[in-house]
């Protein structure tokens, strides 16, 4: 799939699900709103093997192509934040870190190919 | 007794017939017969007079040695009640002396009793209707356990026949963590066709489930089929509220008589979850016909809680002239204390029925039956998701409310789960109640991936809405986009945790257990006009109450969400009883 094509996808894609937002009412609280410049947004938590919450720890969000972007969770272990707007959210890795930790999985909760602009995936961290 | 003593019918009798008056030639031995005979049976009448309102005083029913929850004191004992209300309330020794031998005595060994509670939105009405024909998922904690329904379930429905799961189930309460697949579902019931619905946003259905749907092209339209990586259908169709009601309306539908023995097996259920009362908004999915099963066992004195119920717009476009025709001969109040009707919504127009942009015409529109609804004072409720777009119901409703105030029709807000302070203030002004829900405890990441962490805080802003002295009434919104379980809202309100497990609300909004009962209890009875009879324990109120299993007030917070009733009375009248309670339930008509 060519670039150009990822972008066309991507518009589509966005146009329908901020469409079907509109039309559905459902679940569209008084978001951000901030997909329409920065993009999709990618959000989970990171926990331990328990399931606790797992604050300061580093996430990546990694673009097949161009740099990842880095943040940290906040105090309920969650993340979220942008790539940019060209990037298809299938080609985005992430994973995640933490001093004295070791990642176990990842788990992406927003199916492959959908057409959501809010990308759910969990990070679970394993003491080490 | 009383009355035959000193009835005089027998003389009257024989001077009506032309009968001679046998005194004329009644010896005197047989008069003064008659004089004892006469005086024996006034003295019996006149001791019968002075007996009987003693008797009538004596309890039907006491409950004993238990902790008594009432909401302005602290715990009693024991309560009596008496015609189907709370005679009285005090320590065991108390309620005890207050009996007779025809009492029925409960001895509740130390258990917890609560007042009845009330869920003040959620589908009972509809959830019936499918409850004995509809596989459920709800508080099942792994898929394989999900899926084992399907197969129970395959084993006593006719092959080739739907196996429906309708909503009330998130991926995330399964062990397992993930939506089933089509694979797993064909494989698990391949002689049967399957629906799964999760919530309003996605169905799946078995290989040849769309085939055997016969989906209209219109519909098909607005209905997307979600694909794989490779783009290959996975078998989940996606789509909003609107279309997968629609899509739920091709299913094959329950007969009469499996409604009727689905509403009374889903009230019962609601009795073993503690809820002695539902308020019903109507909604998706539900005809006019589709009251008549609920009339039926009111009729029969079988319901087994109290319903009150608003009636939503049946028909897009024709909102005012079908709530006209309708309630005709339906006043608002109509019906007695088992079964209410209590207004219009929680589709008052389809214009402003999950709509963010409404026009000022669909505006218009809702204002014009909301003028009617002030004319025949009745109460409205509103469907409304979000604060962002609540401002267009606000200021219809403030149109409205300046012509003539409404704060004595008690309407409310349903949702609104990220109520601002502004949204509260203009409810409150106007006399607008807020009916709040636990959606957060399903969907409560989805809504942090929208937003962002810093509002949650104060989502829903529980405690800011009681302290502005906003009405409020707790609720699940069952059955298919939560459990109707009251207990798990009233753990999701005590520590703000979705089924994730992510903390969603901060110290500031989470209240006291005793506030949130009174939530779930005299918050939700006000909705109906009802709390100045039922809602809480207290002498004279209506005897709607719940033993239950584990001590509310005192068990770790995580507990909560387990709890179940033991016993479980509405008007006196033990609907509902399990384990020690089990020999104290009463069989139907409970009126």
């Amino acid at each position: 799939m060519t670039v150009l094509m990822r972008m066309i996808a991507l518009t589509a894609g966005t146009a329908l699900a901020l469409g079907a937002q509109a039309f559905a009412g459902g679940d569209d609280y008084d978001a951000a709103n901030d997909t329409e410049g920065a993009g999709p947004a990618y959000f989970g938590f990171v926990r331990d093997q328990r399931g606790a919450p797992v604050s300061d720890a580093q996430v990546f969000l990694t673009p097949k192509s161009g740099e990842p972007v880095a943040l940290k969770t906040n105090v309920l272990g969650l993340y979220r934040s942008h790539v940019n707007k060209d990037v298809v959210p299938d080609d985005v890795t992430i994973s995640c870190e933490k001093s004295g930790y070791k990642q176990d999985k990842v788990f992406r909760r927003t199916p492959p190919g959908a057409k959501d602009m809010f990308i759910e995936t969990d990070c679970t961290l394993r003491r080490l | 007794m009383k009355c035959r003593a000193a009835d005089p019918g027998p003389r009257l009798a024989s001077k009506e017939t032309g009968v001679p008056d046998q005194r004329r030639t009644a010896s005197r031995f047989t008069l003064a017969l008659r004089r004892v005979r006469d005086t024996s049976l006034a003295i019996v009448a006149a001791v019968a007079a002075f007996v009987a309102p003693a008797s009538a005083q004596s309890p039907d029913t006491i409950l004993i040695n238990g902790k008594i929850v009432t909401t302005d004191a602290a715990p009693a004992q024991a309560l009596s009640v008496h015609d189907g209300k709370i005679a009285a309330i005090g320590s065991s020794a108390e309620i005890r002396a207050t009996a007779s031998p025809s009492t029925r005595v409960i001895d509740l060994g130390g258990r917890t009793v609560i007042p009845g509670l009330i869920d003040s939105h959620i589908h009972a009405i509809r959830a019936g209707l499918t409850w004995k024909t509809e596989v459920h998922w709800i508080g099942i904690r792994t898929l394989t356990g999900a899926l084992d329904r399907l197969r129970t379930a395959a084993k006593t429905m006719p092959k080739g026949s739907w196996l429906i799961v309708a909503g009330g189930w998130t991926p995330r309460q399964f062990k397992e963590d993930r939506r089933p697949t089509q694979a797993e579902i064909a494989a698990a019931v391949p002689d049967h066709h399957v629906y799964v619905q999760e919530l309003y946003s996605r169905v799946l259905l078995d290989p040849g489930g769309l085939a055997a749907l016969g989906v209209p092209p219109e519909l098909a339209a607005r209905v997307e089929t979600e694909r794989d990586k490779d783009g290959a259908p996975t078998g989940w169709l996606l789509g909003d509220n609107r279309a997968i009601s629609d899509l739920f309306d091709l299913l094959p539908r329950p007969d009469f008589a499996q409604k009727l023995a689905g509403t009374r097996a889903f009230f019962r259920a609601l009795n073993a979850m503690g809820l002695t009362g539902v308020i019903d908004p109507g909604g998706y999915n539900l005809s006019i016909p589709d009251y008549q099963p609920l009339f039926t066992i009111w009729r029969e004195g079988g319901l087994s809680l109290r319903v009150r119920y608003s009636l939503s717009a049946p028909r897009r476009n024709h909102e005012l002239e079908d709530f006209q025709e309708l309630t005709q001969v339906l006043p608002m109040g109509f019906g007695d204390d088992w079964l209410r009707f209590n207004g219009i919504g929680e589709n008052g127009t389809w214009g402003l029925y999950n709509n963010d942009k409404p026009t000022d015409a669909q505006k218009d529109q809702l204002a014009e039956v909301l003028r009617w609804a002030v004319g025949r004072g009745m109460t409205a409720t509103f469907h409304w998701h979000n604060d962002k777009a609540v401002h267009h119901l606000l200021d219809v409703l403030e149109r409205v409310d300046r012509e003539t105030p409404v704060a004595k029709l008690r309407w409310s807000i349903a949702h609104l789960n990220d109520a601002s302070a502004d949204s509260l203030r203009r409810m409150k002004a106007m006399g607008v109640g807020w009916l709040m829900q636990n959606a957060f405890y399903f969907r409560g990441e989805a809504f942090l991936g929208q937003r962002g962490s810093e509002p949650m805080r104060f989502v829903p802003p529980i405690v800011t809405a009681a302290r502005m002295g906003i009405p409020i009434g707790g609720g699940t919104d069952a059955h298919r986009v939560m459990g109707p379980n009251p207990f798990v809202c009233l753990q999701w309100m005590l520590d703000g945790k979705t089924l994730g497990g992510a903390v969603m609300r901060g110290p500031e909004e989470i209240p006291s257990r005793l506030e949130a009962l009174r939530i779930y209890t005299e918050g939700s009875a006000w909705f109906v006009f009802d709390e100045g009879s039922r809602g809480s324990l207290a002498k004279g109120k209506l005897a709607d109450l719940v033993v239950l299993d584990r001590d509310y007030l005192t068990v770790p917070v995580e507990e909560i969400g387990g709890t179940t009733a033991l016993l479980t009375m509405v008007g006196g009248r033990v609907v509902y009883a399990a384990g020690a309670f089990e020999a104290y339930e009463d069989r139907p008509p409970f009126r």
